[in-house]
Order: C-alpha cells, then sequence, then structure tokens
C-alpha cells in the first residue's frame, strides 16, 4: 500500500471545482477505501458510495468519521445493476471505475 | 461500460451532472524526492489497462454522440502517490492492476534511495506522478437511453 495517495488532496480539490456540490445528492461509483469521498463529503448534501469488493467496502466504512455518518454511506453493489430508483442523484462520480 | 453508463443515466436527476475521473494510460515518472532535492530515476509502465481504457473513451463517447450526455469540460492534473521506500512501492505495485512494469530494475532504484538517503538527514520518499483525466458532462434533458 502506497505509504500517501494524493496527500495534497489535488484530485478533491479538482472535483470540486469541476461541478457545485453544495447540497447535491451524489453518488460515488467505485468508492473503493472511501478516500475520495470523505474529502468532498462535507461539500454535500449526501454521498452514497458503492463498491462491489468487500474489503474495500469494510475499509471505507472503518475510515467514515463519526461526524460524515449522517452525510456518507457506503454499499456494496455494482454499476451494472444500481440499486436506486430513477432520479435520485444529482452528481454522478465515476472514480477510476468506468 | 454501456450498461453501467444506462445506469447511470437512470439515476441521475434531469440536468444531473456525470464526472469521469481516472487515470491516464501511459509512462509515469518515478521519482525521489526530499525536501530540498527531486531526482528522476525511473519510469512506471501504466498501461496495463490501456484496451479498457479505450473502450471506456468509445462508450462515453458513443453517449455523448447519441444525446444522452453533453460534454462541458475535460481538464488534466497530475496525481502523486508516494512511498517511504523501495519495498513499500513494489507492494503497491504487485497489487495495482494498472501499474506493473517498473524501469529500472527495483534494485536498481533501492541503490538510487540509498545514494539520497545517505546525502543527509532529510527525508527521502519515492514519488510516482499519474496523469489524470477529469471529465464532466451533463445529462441531456430530452434524451431517451432505453433501459
Amino acid at each position: 500500500m502506497a505509504s500517501e495517495l494524493d496527500p495534497d488532496g489535488v484530485e478533491s480539490r479538482i472535483l470540486l471545482q469541476a461541478t457545485d456540490f453544495s447540497n447535491a445528492r451524489v453518488l460515488e461509483v467505485g468508492s473503493g477505501d472511501g478516500r475520495l469521498a470523505l474529502r468532498y463529503a462535507n461539500a454535500s448534501a449526501f454521498v452514497v458510495g458503492i463498491e462491489p469488493q468487500e474489503t474495500e467496502l469494510a475499509t471505507a466504512v472503518e475510515a467514515c468519521a463519526s461526524h460524515l455518518r449522517q452525510r456518507v454511506s457506503f454499499l456494496r453493489a455494482s454499476a451494472l445493476a444500481l440499486p436506486f430508483r430513477n432520479e435520485t442523484f444529482d452528481i454522478a462520480v465515476l472514480a477510476w471505475s468506468l | 461500460m454501456v450498461h453501467a453508463l444506462r445506469g447511470i443515466w437512470r439515476v441521475l436527476a434531469g440536468r444531473g451532472i456525470l464526472v469521469d475521473l481516472r487515470p491516464l494510460s501511459g509512462q509515469c515518472p518515478i521519482e525521489l524526492v526530499s525536501a530540498s532535492t527531486v531526482v528522476h530515476i525511473g519510469e512506471v509502465d501504466a498501461t496495463g489497462m490501456a484496451a479498457d481504457d479505450a473502450a471506456s473513451d468509445r462508450a462515453v463517447q458513443d453517449a455523448v454522440t447519441q444525446g444522452h450526455f453533453l460534454a462541458r469540460q475535460d481538464s488534466q492534473f497530475d496525481f502523486d502517490l508516494y512511498w517511504d521506500n523501495v519495498q513499500e512501492m513494489a507492494s503497491f505495485m504487485g497489487s495495482s492492476r494498472r501499474m506493473k512494469q517498473v524501469r529500472p530494475s527495483y534494485a536498481d532504484l533501492e541503490k538510487a534511495y540509498l545514494v539520497l538517503s545517505a546525502e543527509g538527514p532529510e527525508r527521502v520518499r519515492l514519488r510516482c506522478r499519474r496523469r489524470t483525466t477529469l471529465a464532466v458532462y451533463r445529462k441531456a434533458d430530452d434524451s431517451k437511453f432505453e433501459y
């Protein structure tokens, strides 16, 4: 495992500059260990991260700070069968996953 | 990929935003970095998923061409990965699907690392810079993705 991935937060900064996350309902596809979702979660209404791999999912859940738990959830799911109703989200982030 | 895009289109609200964020295939520089020095010592071949990346590009382009999404923005930036030593880096590469071949050998990287570390008390780390793309699309108002 790398000691540090993107320690300066360039990725999340560019992401937040690219579109308006304020009050947005966000779906992150391929949320992995939650690294990215947890960096922008504060800027949005809520974030749902989906990840097919159980170990990554467990890491994400554990990494989620208590003050973010009302706003962030991680689910085991695949982009090929999204378990959500139509028009549930304002933003979908494909995080290294397409 | 087309199925994934169709599903995302379905769950996005009208005029919703799709952000496609991923590293580009190619050669990534490996550097030794300390507080005062950056030394280029090698490269990582990050072309391991080039075919998948090309297929993703085609799928997104098709979705745009067919009017399901409108392209809004495209930008690139460097995503930095840091390791404290060559063993950590090798371990990471061993588990990576995208990054495999390292040049020169890990033994040569280790020599370069030890030489720079011996020059002073500064912390020396290895850094790999991955060129990454971020593309933004908006769900088209009047499109109908069959699903």
